[in-house]
């Protein structure tokens, strides 16, 4: 019964549905949103959502300290978050998976630099790192994306490293290398197939890892300058209202628990799919 | 057959003085995707006290699920005592509540196990490990257990044992680890020791010295002991009387010496030609064809008839019962070897 | 015992040299020292004399030396807000921050392995169910935004604890439950595991026929054995874990080093951001230090290798 109902296929469907929704709002936004979300009214300061006293249809889910419609707002801040965390997703994958896999099938000297360099990286917290790179360069799109793409890229390094390492000596391996296969070769037509179901999984809920950590660190004030339309940053002016105006913090919280939720089913919906053993966890 | 002695008559069916332990009619389940499967059938038996049996089988025999649900050691979600009674005391095992049978758990009926490599805790010291039992049964205090735990690791042949007592798990060889095991087993001085396959996860030299331990610690001791085991030849060494399993069931109940004469089922018949040829280390060994079946898929009559050399239509009628064959004696079996004379009523 | 904790002890300076030299580095790039500790009208006289101070007439690795004597010694240079030895400002604060993480850390720890335990003991049941199933959930959970949920309810709605600020143990409960969120879900979901591996141990039949109870059982044998994984967790989210104190402190206005450092970035306080840097990077390495001294005192096989 549970199973059936929570099952792999439920949780792709209903994680995809989600996906793809928050896609067509950013990919939609300038149409979508009833308002340019930099515009201001001080007239219409505060106001609640519709569905509290005192809000309008006017203004669906309300408006902020300045008088800026927050449902628009919210729409524009999905193209941030999903740009962010696609693209440094992509940084970081790319980064680690290249160096795992040089480590794990270079080994030797390589390896030990690689990995202990990865360990050391892992106990280093990204929010420091962050904080590093904002008080050198300051906050912009590109700067976060660097400093989300490289605050990931061990695990992936971690993780390539321990399967190429497993499969080095399995035989069609060793095969290719005494077909005399170039090790450029290898890797790429012989270890990347191998490795990238698991590394799409990885990925998947990388990606709700590094949404969370954009909107951390906008929150912070360390991601794109106010008055940018970033999550983030909306709960960040929430938390400075929310005895008058709970309602802008929560908006915003709202719509980033749906995004990672749905990533997160969906990454786990195609974990099990892909390997029905790791169900058990 | 001539009068036996009161020595070597098997006490299995004596009923003047009552046993230190009796089973009757143990019934086990198991619960599977496809419902409840019977791992042990209608298993009854005794222990005198002062007594060794052995219970014997291959794996799937029923023989390590008969000891552990004496103390009703198999949690209850993956099998359930089904039906029979555990009488120890004067008190059915299988009926008390779990705080009740904690307290005969460790102090009167001890267990040990096949492997004494995880049979004991990892990460706590031997020490420790030893202490546990008397201080929660004897309300011991840390330091008078200690000074008994040495006496008990000197008892069971470990030296030094007040370094060994420091020690952890991973520092001692297999060996010393049964040792401690046994240690342990004893240190509440319990009535009935139950050894589940003792020796099997030990190399040959040290399955020896282990069976010395055992039967000199159960002569000075007076311990009872049911030992599982699917070796006749420690049987043979150790124990009174016998108990033979096949797919569940108990197929022969004998003294020991009595079954070495003569093997009344055809299986335990097939057992012993196997510890002859290996002790006459003839280069061809018998064995017997095929395997025991799995309990969801026995057949209708006698569950060793399709391995059977002496098989006909009356086994595959019915599961033939345990019952007497001659004094002491029962076997489950319509033809049973050596005894013409006698035929069940299947 | 001791030569395991002394050579473990061996990997500190490494650590923190390597951390001082990404310092270093990202000191440089922020771009002239001068521009940083002077304002617009200094005079050539305070320029001559802070590069002589500040070593910049040296070559770039005599500088890194320098800079590493003055790191190793303490010396991170002047506040410019506070006018105070920045180490000074830092190590101020440092008892604010070590409160809230030991506070979250007992919590996530205590909360996450019981519960744990619970989903172990009635696996498929219903507390199973509804503890794992709350636990993935929390997973999404932005730990910036429960913090804010968790205030509007007890502070604002229930009024029964403070909004923010420092003061009795009442103001520690959110901001230290807020911060436990962030460890919480996984301890929970890796004492499970954890635990429904170590019950299906051999010793724990042992236990039980040595006539303990179930709680006997459960708390003396098998929670030792299942808590390495959960104590090597820990210690590989110490850094996320403070990385995570420094929002909480943002949220609940809690006066330790992670607030500091995010006031600094903005009043561009470079020597008080680097201090504070530095001496969470000392925490971080010192707190795996301990992981590895509690994991092999718990499991003594470790001490092996």
């Amino acid at each position: 019964m549970k199973r059936s109902l929570f099952g792999k296929r439920f949780k792709i469907v209903l994680g995809a549905g989600i996906i793809v929704a928050m896609c067509l709002l950013a990919a939609l936004a300038p149409y979508l949103a009833p308002y340019d979300p930099l515009q201001q009214d001080l007239l219409r300061r505060l106001k609640p959502p519709f569905f509290m006293a005192g809000g309008t249809a006017k203004n669906l889910l309300g408006t902020d300290n300045y008088g800026r419609d927050l449902l628009s707002r919210l729409i524009f801040g999905t193209q941030t978050s999903i740009m962010v965390g696609t693209a440094s997703m992509a940084l970081s994958c790319i980064l680690g998976a290249i160096a795992g896999l040089i480590a794990g099938y270079k080994g030797g000297r390589i390896e030990q630099l690689i990995m202990r360099f990865a360990d050391a990286h892992m106990a280093f917290p990204d929010v420091l790192f962050a904080i590093i790179m904002a008080a050198a360069f300051g906050g912009s799109t590109f700067n976060l994306i660097l400093v989300l793409g490289i605050s990931g890229w061990m695990i992936y390094a971690r993780l390539v490293f321990g399967l190429v390492r497993s499969l080095k000596h399995r035989s069609f391996v060793e095969a290719a290398v005494s077909y005399g296969g170039g090790d450029r070769y290898v890797m790429s037509r012989h270890l990347l197939p191998q490795i990238v179901p698991i590394l799409t999984v990885v990925a998947t809920l990388q990606v709700a890892q590094m949404i969370l950590q954009e909107a951390a660190l906008s929150f912070l004030g360390l991601g794109l300058p106010p008055p940018a339309p970033t999550w983030g940053n909306i709960l960040a002016e929430g938390r400075d209202r929310m005895f008058g105006a709970p309602w802008i913090a929560n908006c915003a919280g709202i719509a980033i628990i749906l995004i990672v939720f749905g990533i997160n089913m969906f990454g786990n919906g195609l974990r099990e799919y892909l390997d029905p053993q790791a169900k058990q966890r | 057959m001539t009068p036996a002695t009161d020595h070597e008559l098997s006490p299995v069916l004596r009923k003047q003085d009552a046993p230190l332990l009796r089973v009757e009619n143990l019934s086990v389940a198991f619960h599977t995707r496809n419902g409840l499967v019977r791992a042990i059938e209608e298993v009854s038996f005794e222990v005198p006290a002062g007594k060794v049996l052995g219970i014997v089988g291959e794996s799937g025999s029923g023989k390590s699920v008969t000891a552990l649900s004496l103390l009703r050691l198999i949690p209850s979600e993956i099998a359930e005592i089904s039906s029979g009674s555990v009488w120890f005391g004067g008190r059915d095992l299988t009926r008390l509540s779990e705080r009740e049978l904690r307290r005969i758990r460790g102090r009167e009926i001890a267990m040990i196990f096949q492997e004494p490599m995880t049979s004991l805790n990892p990460i706590a010291s031997v020490g420790a490990q030893l202490r546990e039992p008397m201080q929660l049964h004897l309300g011991m205090k840390a330091a008078e257990a200690s000074r008994r735990v040495e006496e008990l690791l000197d008892l069971v042949g470990i030296p030094q044992p007040r370094k060994r007592m420091t020690q952890y798990p991973h520092e001692l060889s297999g060996g010393m680890r049964q040792r401690v095991m046994i240690a342990m087993a004893l240190s509440c001085e319990p009535k009935l020791l139950i050894a589940d396959e003792p020796t099997t996860a030990l190399d040959v030299t040290t399955q020896a010295q282990i069976l010395d331990l055992l039967r000199s610690l159960q002569s000075r001791l007076g311990l009872s002991i049911i030992l599982i085991t699917h070796d006749l030849g420690v049987v043979a060494q150790f124990a009174d009387n016998v108990q033979v399993m096949y797919a569940g069931r108990a197929i022969e109940q004998a003294a020991v010496a009595e079954i070495f004469r003569q093997p009344a089922h055809p299986y335990t018949e097939g057992l012993l030609k196997i510890v002859a040829d290996l002790e006459a280390e003839c280069g061809r060994l018998s064995s017997i064809e095929g395997t025991v079946p799995a309990p969801h898929e026995l057949p209708p009559g006698c569950a060793f008839a399709p391995r059977c050399p002496r098989s006909d239509t009356a086994c595959t009628a019915s599961p033939p019962p345990l019952s007497p064959i001659s004094p002491g004696r029962r076997c489950a079996c319509v033809r049973p070897v050596g005894f013409p004379q006698f035929r069940a009523s299947a | 015992m001791l030569k395991f904790t002394l050579r473990r002890l061996a990997y500190v300076p490494v650590s923190l040299l390597f951390v001082s030299a990404v310092l270093f580095t990202v000191l440089r790039l922020t771009g002239n020292p001068i521009d940083t500790y002077l304002d617009i009208n200094r005079t050539d006289e305070q320029v001559a004399a802070l590069t002589k101070r500040l070593h910049l007439d040296q070559s770039l690795p005599v500088q890194f030396l320098i800079y590493l004597k003055d790191v190793l010694s303490g010396d991170f240079g002047q506040s410019l807000q506070f006018g105070e030895p920045a180490i000074h400002v830092v190590l101020e604060r440092a008892g604010a921050s070590i409160q809230l993480v030991t506070a979250a850390l007992l919590i996530a720890a205590i909360i996450g392995i019981l519960a744990g335990m619970a989903c172990a003991v009635f696996k498929d049941k219903l507390p199973d169910f509804l503890i794992s199933t709350l636990a993935v959930a929390a997973q999404s959970m932005p730990s910036f935004w429960l913090g804010i949920l968790l205030i509007q309810f007890f502070a604002v709605q229930l009024r029964w604890l403070p909004t923010s600020g420092r003061g009795g143990w009442e103001n520690l409960v959110l901001p230290a439950f807020t911060l436990a969120a962030y460890l919480l879900p996984n301890i929970i979901l890796i004492t499970r595991t954890s635990m429904l591996e170590t019950l299906r141990e051999q010793f724990v039949v042992t236990a039980i026929a040595k006539g303990l109870s179930g709680r006997q059982v459960l708390f003396r044998h098998a929670l030792p054995n299942a808590l390495n994984p959960i104590i090597s967790f820990i210690g590989l989210q110490i850094g996320r874990l403070m990385g995570g104190a420094i929002i909480t402190e943002t949220i609940f206005a809690w006066p330790g080093i992670g607030r500091l450092m995010i006031g600094s970035i903005f009043q561009r306080d470079v020597p008080v951001v680097i201090a504070g840097v530095l001496i969470v990077s000392v925490v971080i390495v010192v707190a795996n230090l301990a992981v590895d001294i509690l994991l092999s005192i718990n499991d003594p096989r470790i001490r092996l290798d």
